[in-house]
């Protein structure tokens, strides 16, 4: 008895991560129902739409490729305990820096161009999450408030430049010219947008774990959520972590911008982003900010989203359901964990 | 300057009627950051309920139902459960925004945007009895202004001079001793929440029949957000919250002003969110001062 109790205690987390999805698939499954449409076979379908044969694992990899970086530019920061929820600017941000370096230094070599439009990309969108994070930080200003401004201004400022100084010559409005081949990474497949920046986005996705999972910064930036109190009793000079996690929040949203430009579009445009970061956002509360739990998720909502599409189109079904479904997971981990705390104190109290 | 106040006021409207709720909520220490989306999905309930009636009324009882609904989920979680109150406003704010498309293109079948030759807008309140220099000053506006305006005197005294408006103080500052008095702070709570909602509907419905006509996709535009920065911004104060408002407020019809005056749309557009940021780095300056 003893034991199982204990196994319990160990993977209550995962518990109630895969619980909570569980349920809320259910939930989706009335919901699918409602529409006359039997949800198992929605589901079905979506798994053979998303995973079927090559051409589709190749789409729904191509589509998991920004919203993986999304979940983990989230979960770097709401791990930390940085709200940041200004991810979405600092991907434009990060994004048009990598397409201005490939406009205004078209002649470089490749082997300069691309780590310099993804350093750009990186720097400045990191840059956009530092000035929030040390307003917070050092001011006390509220940081959700001071990203979710940061977001427009963000978007609204690219989509300034874009339709104005870097319009493209050759190209509906709202978008620039293309970068130079030279910048570009190659595309994988004839049939969709899988290029060769996911080995990079790959690269970045295992150092980042590796961090968080185990080293002793990883340790501490969860105590500066966690308890803050304990961490500086212990050293920790809490606003500087929190400094470096809003930095590395905003260094992943700005590689997930530079990989679409240099990856995906081979240029700028307004409407880059469907919305990665509010998905990543969904994706990471979903798994409590645990990396390689985000990525599952970010996999689930690639298959999830592509099968989607197609159900849209042969059904009534709309694609928004799989953020409903999402959504009401996030909602049934919180009360999972809300509740399993309140038991453990009732047990401790016993 | 009339038709200057007419543009200010119709900015203010959904502004105050959110940060009114917004900070009664913030004073029993709460700080509602679903403001966005419940003010979504107002907006698309009261072109629903509106659709269907035939009436502007039914429009704005769909639209504060919404939003109670969405307000007593919140509370679900962030009162009864003690949820963190971040990742429960914002899965709704993002559920909401999924939600009001879903719904929309399962109800009308229609993708971006939905408006209807039976929809009522909401009337305007003209007063027959003003002497004419007083007409364009206060005639031509929406019967919401109003309700707003009643709203917030209504608000005012309850805030400081009834036992309520104490309470609702000390059940964010301090918990324990309201308890010991016999007082449940979680049913203050519930109760901010609730006058939350009215004002939320009461925001959405303008938004959608009366201010403009119709429903379209992402309408809130960030009006949600801009009420919690003035609700940050007073910080629990009426009068302080009032004043950033009217700052947000006279930016976003300033940008609306520039825009017309040749300013490159993108760039008018930033102008409230720059005025934002400033106003509460100054706000946070002033406080650290004092």
């Amino acid at each position: 008895m003893s034991l199982s109790v204990e196994t319990l205690r160990r993977h209550r987390d995962s518990l109630i991560v895969l619980g909570s999805f569980g349920a809320s698939l259910l939930v989706g499954a009335g919901i699918i129902a409602l529409y006359g449409v039997n949800p198992l076979e929605a589901y079905g379908d979506m798994i053979s739409g998303a995973l079927g044969d090559s051409d589709a694992l190749v789409a729904t990899l191509a589509r998991m490729v920004p919203i993986a970086l999304a979940t983990l530019s989230i979960a770097v920061a709401f791990n930390g305990g940085m709200w940041n929820i200004g991810a979405e600017g600092q991907l434009y941000v990060g994004a048009f820096a990598a397409a201005w370096i490939g406009l205004v230094l078209p002649k470089l070599p490749g082997i300069m161009l691309m780590p310099l439009g993804l350093t750009a990309g990186i720097a400045a969108a990191a840059f956009w999450a530092w000035i929030p994070g040390v307003l917070s930080l050092r001011r006390g200003l509220n940081i959700v408030v001071l990203t979710i401004m940061l977001n427009s201004l963000g978007i609204y400022l690219t989509s300034a430049l874009v339709t104005g100084p870097y319009a493209g010559t050759n190209v509906a409005a709202g978008a620039t010219d293309k970068i130079p081949e030279a910048m570009r990474f190659v595309h994988l497949s004839d049939f969709s947008t899988l290029n060769t920046g996911i080995f990079v986005a790959l690269g970045a996705v295992i150092c980042i774990s590796l961090v968080m999972l185990r080293t002793v910064p990883g340790y501490d930036w969860r105590m500066c959520r966690m308890n803050p109190r304990f961490a500086r009793y212990g050293g920790v000079d809490v606003a500087g972590r929190q400094l470096w996690v809003m930095l590395l929040s905003g260094a992943f949203a700005g590689l997930a911008g530079s990989l679409l430009v240099m990856g995906d579009l081979y240029r700028f445009r307004t409407g880059l982003s469907p919305g990665y970061t509010w998905t990543g956002m969904i994706l990471a509360m979903m798994v409590a900010y645990h990396p390689l739990g985000g990525m599952a998720a970010a996999f689930v909502y690639a298959v999830m989203s592509s099968g989607a599409l197609e159900m849209e189109l042969m059904t009534d079904v709309p694609v928004e359901v799989v953020e409903i479904i999402l959504g009401t997971a996030v909602l049934f981990v919180t009360a999972g964990f809300a509740l399993s705390n309140r038991l453990a104190n009732r047990l401790r109290e016993d | 300057m009339a038709s200057l106040l007419h543009a200010v006021v119709r900015m203010m409207v959904p502004l105050l009627l959110l940060a009114q709720g917004g900070t009664w909520t913030l004073q029993t220490g709460i700080l509602n950051i679903g403001q966005e989306g419940a003010l979504l999905l107002s907006a698309f309930f009261a072109v629903l309920g509106n659709h269907f009636f035939g009436s502007w009324i039914m429009g704005i009882l769909f639209a504060i139902g919404v939003a109670v609904l969405y307000n007593l989920l919140f509370g679900l979680f962030c009162v009864t459960l003690r949820a963190n109150i971040w990742v429960v406003g914002m899965t709704l704010n993002i559920m909401a925004d999924a939600g009001a498309i879903l719904l929309m293109k399962s109800i009308f079948g229609v993708k971006g945007g939905f408006r209807s030759d039976r929809m009522v807008p909401i009337p305007n309140a003209e007063f027959s009895f003003l002497p004419d220099w007083l007409v364009p000053w206060c005639n031509g506006y929406s019967l919401v202004v109003w309700i707003t305006l009643l709203f917030f005197c209504l608000c005012w005294y309850v805030d400081s001079k009834t036992v309520f408006g104490m309470r609702l103080k000390a059940a964010g500052e301090n918990e324990e001793a309201l308890e010991a008095a016999g007082i449940r702070v979680s049913r203050l709570r519930y109760a901010t929440l609730l006058v939350n909602s009215f004002a939320v509907g009461l925001g959405g419905a303008f938004l959608s029949t009366s201010y403009l006509f119709g429903f379209t996709q992402g309408m809130s535009a960030g009006r949600g957000w801009m009420a919690v920065g003035a609700v940050i911004f007073g910080g629990g104060s009426m009068g302080w919250m009032l004043a950033a408002v009217l700052i947000f407020s006279l930016a976003q019809a300033g940008g609306n002003q520039l825009q017309a005056l040749g300013v490159p749309s993108y760039y008018a557009l930033m102008l409230p969110y720059i005025l934002v940021i400033l106003s509460l780095v100054v706000r946070q300056w002033m406080k650290r001062k004092a």
